[in-house]
């Protein structure tokens, strides 16, 4: 399995807290990673770090085992794709026009969509479930049918490396599944996805890896049932949980400790 | 006192110059010295009773909105234009080849009758402005010499506004015997005179000529200022129409006897 | 409504042709049009080709060419801040190019040779964009810079009020007050040929932001990891409107509204597309800049109508109703 995207111990200060500190983490073509912990724990800010965002104090991203800095970021925006938790729109586009801005990176400032641009915008149409709101007005939008727009806009990037930051938070039942299908299917095209989510149970069921975040660091990693463990879960978020390591994991919190 | 032409006698062999003007203060000259059939054009606001002192006899001409176009279409042979008249129009004017003439703001007597030198010499009628300043001077001379202690007197428009040593106004004060308060203030051209200042320098009197006449009085509700009437003040009010203090010009002398007139009657009234 | 680019443009772009041709035939006085053009075109020197080629033609190219130049930047603005409240002035550098021009005029009116004031406008327009740059910084971000240009604005208006204060007479202040209102009256052929080059240089630097800016609707965090880089972006535009509107306004003085308006006023006709908008709002700019201009040709009034107080007149009920309208829709 090739590496697509690794971190090398890299931290981020701001005002003298430290947010990431000292982090390795990687991702595998044909993985679907989960980064989970609680809120404050650094995620977002990992995930702007891995994206190349925001620069690191210290330590190294590698896109391809290249320095993301030194990567152009037309080449860069071509593989790897970043999905914000709650992004703005600001103009009243049609939700395809919205999606279709996802092709930008791999065309010239005057070059019209080919019929490989289409096709890659119809994928993520269909695979979002976005038919319906197709022609709506991007402002109008729920806050889940907004994310499912926005993961339709990166997903018709076709990137290699997908990020996305808490894209189910505000899915209804059908569209969590829905989603987490579709970023399984993603990983599976020999694609490598990280995804922070904060359902942990659908965390368990889908992913193949976690990372369990708290503080800025990196507090466990591997499969789902070792990082999900019972001492785990209370030393970091603090409460007690039940939980089923079944074919249909589940991790339902019962009380605060 | 209406100053017409006398002796208007054209040359047959003179050709007749042709001339615009884009400028009020030019209009009042142009008027002044030239023949009827020479002027082309004069300016918007000469037919404006309020700045304009000639503006009956303007009303008999076309005016202009100061275009570059509107002048060039009438083809002068000279333009006249003011020292603040739009840049862009005059060096487009310039630009297409007209010839022209600008009139100098006038800040004092003597350069009201440069400019009436000027201009007279401009339309061709050099012997006419000559013989007007010979007139004008003489009746300068001929004033009545101001008796000590002069009054105090300040030019007084809306918003306050006063004119120093180094203009027409002050030096009409001057010359028609009062001590102009502006100089006290520390104001040598143009300033404004704050109510504080005049209760300070206490004039005798004070001259207004607002642009708009027959409005509010600024001067007269001075008067009325609490302030005023507190520190005892009542200054004599003085009323000069707009149209013989906006531009300089003949008239501007009989503003001066008009002003001393009006002293001695406020000294004999002590 | 539902209107391709090309054939908005192409729409737009005859409009703006017929304006162009109406605003050299309309005066105040007539003109033989026939005979001026024959005559210009033969080279002759009467009065009516001399009206036609140096009076109506620079004054119809520099309509055009700064009415392009304010919706342009007005659509360009609006896209970078994704703001439809932003403006050209906001960059600081049509207030820097007012202050330097009244400066000239203060100093030197009817003494200094003609081309000098657009050029101290046009000196003015770059010094407050690079005042603007070193008090934001480099990686400021679109609120710093925006504060930035209000605070040169401020620094402008300021200067511009105490040479009105300090003014010698009352002339100048009336000439200092009226250039200030906008107008394309008695322009020259000179005068275009000097905001040309700037102007130009302003435009060719728009030239291919249209699909950052439509990126950059999603977000600067998004629009960056689509491949835009924001602080690049943020210069470039901020540089090129700086350049295209000190030029347009070291030439006609501040006309406002039209880089407000105009964008507002085409957006729903490119599907609220901020890269779509920028070529339309150019030539609707054009349209609207010459459309006034031959405005105040024709409507009568006592005195000469200044096209800036027209477009502003116009403009800000227009904007009103805007407001209000929008209001009602979110509400």
């Amino acid at each position: 399995m090739s590496i697509l995207l690794q971190s090398d111990g890299v931290s981020l200060k701001r005002s003298n807290r430290l947010l990431v500190n000292n982090v390795s983490v990687n991702l595998a073509a044909g993985e679907l990673v989960g980064l989970v912990g609680p809120n404050g724990a650094g995620k977002s800010t990992l995930l702007n770090l891995l994206a190349g965002l925001v620069k690191s104090d210290s330590g190294t991203v590698l896109l391809d085992n290249k320095n993301i800095n030194k990567i152009s970021l037309q080449q860069k925006s071509q593989r790897l794709a970043w999905v914000a938790q709650s992004g703005p729109v600001n103009w009243p586009l049609t939700v395809e026009r919205i999606i279709a801005l996802g092709r930008r990176p791999h065309l010239s400032a005057w070059q019209k969509l080919s019929r490989e641009d289409k096709a890659a915008i119809e994928y993520a149409i269909a695979a979002t479930d976005c038919e319906a709101l197709r022609h709506q007005d991007a402002t109008t939008l729920s806050g889940g049918e907004r994310t499912r727009m926005l993961l339709a806009r990166a997903i018709a990037a076709q990137p290699k490396v997908l990020l996305a930051d808490e894209p189910i938070a505000a899915l209804d039942l059908k569209h969590q599944l829905q989603t987490m299908q579709l970023l399984r299917k993603f990983a599976m095209q020999d694609k490598a996805c990280l995804v922070v989510l904060h359902d942990l149970s659908l965390a368990y069921r889908y992913c193949d890896r976690l990372y369990l975040m708290n503080e800025g660091s990196i507090v466990a990693e591997g499969q789902p049932c070792d990082v999900l463990s019972h001492e785990h879960l209370q030393s970091v978020y603090g409460v007690e949980v039940v939980k089923g390591d079944g074919e249909l994991p589940y991790i339902i919190p019962v009380r605060e400790l | 006192m209406v100053y017409g032409l006398t002796g208007r006698v054209a040359l047959a062999d003179n050709v007749q110059v042709k001339v615009a003007s884009i400028n009020l203060c030019a209009d009042q000259l142009v008027l002044l010295l030239s023949d009827d059939e020479q002027i082309r054009s004069l300016s918007m606001l000469s037919h404006e009773q309020a700045g304009s002192y000639f503006f009956e006899r303007a009303r008999a001409y076309p005016v202009n909105e100061g275009h570059a176009e509107q002048i060039l279409n009438l083809q002068p042979d000279i333009v006249i234009v003011g020292q603040y008249s739009n840049h862009h129009t005059v060096a487009m004017l310039r630009e297409v080849g007209l010839q022209i003439k600008t009139l100098p703001i006038a800040n004092s007597i003597e350069t009201v009758f440069e400019n009436i030198l000027s201009v007279a010499g401009w339309v061709g009628h050099e012997d006419r402005g000559v013989a007007l300043v010979k007139k004008l001077r003489h009746r300068l001379a001929n004033l009545e010499a101001p008796q000590e202690p002069r009054p105090l007197a300040a030019g007084y428009d809306p918003n306050g506004y006063t004119s120093g040593a180094l203009s027409v106004r002050g030096q009409v004060m001057e010359y028609a015997g009062f001590t102009n308060v502006a100089a006290l203030a520390g104001i040598e051209a143009y300033g404004k005179l704050s109510l504080e200042a005049i209760i300070n320098l206490k004039p005798d009197a004070l001259i207004e000529s607002p642009y708009s006449p027959g409005t509010y009085s600024r001067a007269q509700a001075m008067n009325q200022h609490p302030a005023l009437l507190a520190a005892g003040l009542n200054p004599h009010v003085i009323h000069v129409p707009s149209r013989m203090t906006v531009c300089g010009g003949p008239w501007t002398i009989d503003v001066i006897e008009t002003l001393q007139a009006e002293r001695i009657k406020l000294m004999g009234g002590y | 409504m539902r209107l391709s680019q090309a054939k908005l443009c192409a729409l737009l772009a005859v409009i703006a042709l017929l304006l162009f041709i109406a605003s050299v035939v309309i005066g105040r006085d007539s003109l033989p049009l026939f005979a001026a053009l024959k005559d210009a075109l033969s080279g002759g020197d009467s009065v009516y080709a001399v009206i036609l080629t140096q009076i109506r033609l620079p004054r119809a190219l520099i309509a055009l060419v700064a009415g392009a130049t304010l919706g342009l930047c007005g659509a360009a603005m609006q896209g970078l801040l994704r703001n439809p409240l932003a403006s050209p002035g906001l960059v600081g550098s049509a207030s820097g190019a007012a202050f330097f021009a009244v400066l000239v005029l203060y100093f030197g009116t009817g003494l200094v040779p003609a081309y000098v004031l657009p050029v101290a406008g046009m000196f003015g327009a770059l010094l407050a964009t690079v005042l603007v740059y070193v008090l934001a910084g480099r990686d400021a971000s679109v609120t710093t810079l925006i504060l930035a240009g209000v605070a040169i604005n401020a620094l402008a208006t300021a200067g511009m009020s105490l040479l009105l204060n300090l003014a010698p007479s009352p002339f100048a202040v009336r000439e200092l007050v009226l250039w200030t209102l906008g107008d394309i009256t008695d322009r020259s052929m000179n005068d275009f040929w000097l905001m040309l080059p700037t102007t130009l240089i302003g435009w060719a630097m728009l030239i291919g932001v249209g699909g950052k800016l439509d990126s950059l609707t999603l977000g600067e965090r998004t629009a960056q990891s689509m491949g835009v880089n924001p602080v690049h972006l943020r210069w470039r535009v901020f540089i090129a409107v700086s350049l295209a509107v000190g030029a347009a306004v070291a030439t006609v003085g501040m006309i406002g509204f039209i880089g407000l308006v105009v964008p507002h006023l085409l957006r729903p006709y490119v599907a609220h597309e901020p890269g779509r908008l920028l070529a339309a709002s150019a030539l609707g700019g054009a349209c609207v800049l010459l459309a006034a201009d031959i405005g105040v040709r024709i409507i009568p009034t006592d005195s000469p109508l200044k096209v800036g107080v027209l477009t502003a007149l116009v403009g800000a009920p227009f904007f009103l109703h805007l407001i209000v309208r929008s209001r009602r829709e979110y509400l």
